[in-house]
């Protein structure tokens, strides 16, 4: 009895080396292991050396969703992107400008942001626009083109206009506009994350420095 | 004649199972590993489902090149890490001399990181335009991110009029700045372009994707 | 022939209980570091699903991974300083336009292929009011905008000119590229603000 089961073992530990492929659930392994079904690991996964691929083009990124399955990402059918780009045209836009627009975008899941825009007399490709402060119209006003969160909706607001001025046109009379707006939108929590606000006091320096972020 | 009956016995017991466990009696798969699994080579994977419109809070697959054994698949998880692929911070600068963010300094180190500029608002008062033989400045208003001394700047002014030094509102200035982990991103050699005095024009070459 | 069934017996006890003995099993292998080590390559028909999948931690170096198009798992190297990045970062010095004035600059970037967005940007000159008088101001403005199926830029300070016209200006720019493999473009969206200055839309563009 002792011989019989000692040569078991024997021959079970060599059986592995002795094998190029194993297969399970396929008598034909493709090959090193060949698993036809699925696969369960109750811990995790090591690719020692899978390759690398220098193509991103037509590649499907992999994912983890939220109840543990692991998918491949499909940016065109995917709800959203890690970036997402669109450009909003204000019609008509008062000669005030945009004060409060509501993108009824969510402030949780999305941070929205203002990267360019331009204006055109409403209606034509005109560009020749300019400003006139209703306060004195020898000054150069500040202006304000921001996307905000308003507490109140926990929704992304926007704002596009000079202060205290009027959009005129070529014959400095108050006209619409047509306001074009960049909006980059990044996905809260995904591969983008807001940091703390940061207020600098200048102590009426024209230069300084501001600390950076933890662990930047 | 031992060994071969041994050897066809463990392939016998092998196809009869249709679920094999390692380290478990019951496995829930074809496959079932009651610890990890580590693959030294390609792993091919023949069935792999597609995200669909609903699916939502989805975090994207990495690879360790730093752990033992090497390429411990994990997870990028940006509320696990100090610095995300892109970071969105609020600016706010308050009690400036007059309009002028000359040069501030926001230390971020351009090897590591890329910073730009999203947002604006300058909240306070207006800056007077100045009219000599009949030319009437306006300035300069700029607002630019740039690298001095290996990190990132900031400037934010009227280059060439002021604000006056009172009597008028003090100006705030707000500006969002998205600071990108250059180790996702590949800086490109700058493309110069001479318009010769026209207002439109092609760029002088296209970048290598 | 009488060693079959008691050996049969005995071996297929062994292969079940040696296998909860084994505490590592090696294919290819006769030292496996995990409980299944493949020494070689794996191929799984059907689904995947893996229990521990820790978060990157700061100090971690990796990679993302891809699957391709011959179903291989693949790490994707984005800061690798040849082959694919997340996005780009292209400077564009504009020099000698219309006075202050690029109505449209063509960068020949394919945008059916690709986002940019501006992230700074700055004109080198002083500017006065090309108006009577000199009456009114005027802003600088940035865009990159989607025409002909590439991006343009448009960069200006409208109704101003270079102080000293005989001065060439300089614009320089700075763009972030992203491949449409991570942007998702929504579009132009057309929104009807009939001469008011508030507005709301009637649903988010992004849910």
């Amino acid at each position: 009895m002792k011989t019989k089961i000692l040569y078991s073992i024997i021959v079970l530990s060599l059986s592995p080396a002795v094998w190029a492929q194993v297969g399970i659930n396929n008598p034909n392994p493709q090959a090193t292991l060949d698993v036809v079904g699925s696969t369960l690991i109750e811990e995790k996964l090591y690719l020692e050396n899978p390759g690398n691929s220098s193509q991103i083009r037509g590649a499907k990124l992999l994912i983890q969703k939220t109840d543990e399955e692991v998918v491949q990402y499909n940016i065109d059918i995917s709800k959203y992107g890690p970036i997402n780009y669109v450009q909003f045209i204000f019609r008509n836009t008062n000669s005030r400008g945009l004060s409060d627009y509501d993108t009824k975008i969510s402030a949780t899941d999305y941070i929205v942001t203002v990267q360019g825009f331009y204006f055109l007399i409403t209606g034509t490709n005109d560009t020749n626009v300019t400003l006139r402060s209703t306060v004195n119209n020898n000054r150069v006003e500040g202006f304000q083109m921001y996307a905000y969160i308003n507490p109140d909706t926990n929704t992304w607001f926007l704002k596009g206009f000079v202060n205290n001025s009027r959009f005129q046109n070529n014959s400095t009379v108050d006209s619409a506009i047509d306001l074009y707006m960049n909006l980059i939108i990044f996905r809260n929590g995904f591969i983008a994350k807001p940091l703390m606000d940061v207020t600098v006091n200048m102590n009426n320096s024209e230069t300084g420095s501001v600390p950076i972020p933890i662990g930047f | 004649m031992k060994r071969i009956i041994a050897i066809s016995i463990f392939c016998l017991v092998e196809s009869a199972f249709s679920q094999v466990g390692i380290g478990k009696l019951d496995p829930q798969a074809a496959l079932d590993i009651n610890g990890s699994l580590l693959v030294q080579e390609e792993l091919n994977l023949g069935m792999l489902p597609t995200v669909t419109n609903t699916d939502e809070d989805f975090k994207l697959l990495t690879r360790l090149t730093n752990s033992t054994p090497l390429g411990e698949i994990t997870v990028l998880d940006v509320d696990n890490l100090s610095v995300a692929p892109i970071n969105v911070v609020n600016y706010k600068f308050t009690n400036l001399s007059r309009d002028n963010l000359t040069n501030v300094n926001l230390q971020f180190n351009a090897s590591k990181y890329i910073v730009g500029i999203a947002n604006f608002r300058y909240e306070g008062g207006a800056i007077p335009k100045t009219t000599v033989n009949g030319v009437t400045s306006i300035g300069a208003f700029v607002v630019r991110a740039f690298i001095e001394g290996g990190k990132w700047h900031l400037e934010i002014r009227n280059r060439f009029l002021d604000l006056p030094s009172s009597g008028v509102e003090r100006i705030t200035y707000s500006v969002t700045l998205i600071i990108y982990d250059k180790s996702y991103f590949r800086n490109l050699p700058v493309i110069t372009t001479n318009l010769g005095g026209s207002n439109t024009g092609t760029a002088s070459s296209v970048p290598n994707l | 022939m009488t060693y079959n069934s008691p050996l049969f017996f005995i071996g297929a006890m062994f292969i079940c209980s040696c296998a909860s003995i084994y505490a590592q099993v090696g294919i290819n292998t006769t030292t496996p570091r995990e409980a299944l080590e493949v020494a070689g390559d794996m191929k799984i028909s059907e689904t995947i699903t893996i229990k521990n999948i820790e978060p990157l931690q700061d100090s971690d170096t990796s990679t993302f991974l891809i699957r391709d198009e011959a179903d291989f798992i693949k790490t994707l190297d984005v800061s690798n300083p040849v082959g694919a990045a997340l996005g780009y970062i292209q400077e564009y010095v504009i020099e000698n336009p219309n006075l202050d004035w690029v109505l449209d600059f063509d960068t020949r970037v394919d945008a059916s292929q690709y986002v940019m967005n501006t992230i700074s940007s700055h004109f080198n000159r002083e500017l006065k009011m090309n108006t009577v008088n000199g009456v009114n101001f005027s802003i600088p403005y940035t865009s990159a905008y989607i025409r002909n199926g590439t991006w343009h830029i448009i960069l200006d300070y409208p109704l101003a000119n270079n102080k000293n016209e005989q001065e060439v200006g300089t614009w320089t720019i700075t763009t972030l590229i992203y491949s449409k493999d991570l942007s998702k473009q929504f579009g132009s969206v057309e929104i009807l603000m009939n001469n008011e200055t508030t507005g709301s839309a009637s649903e988010p563009i992004i849910n």
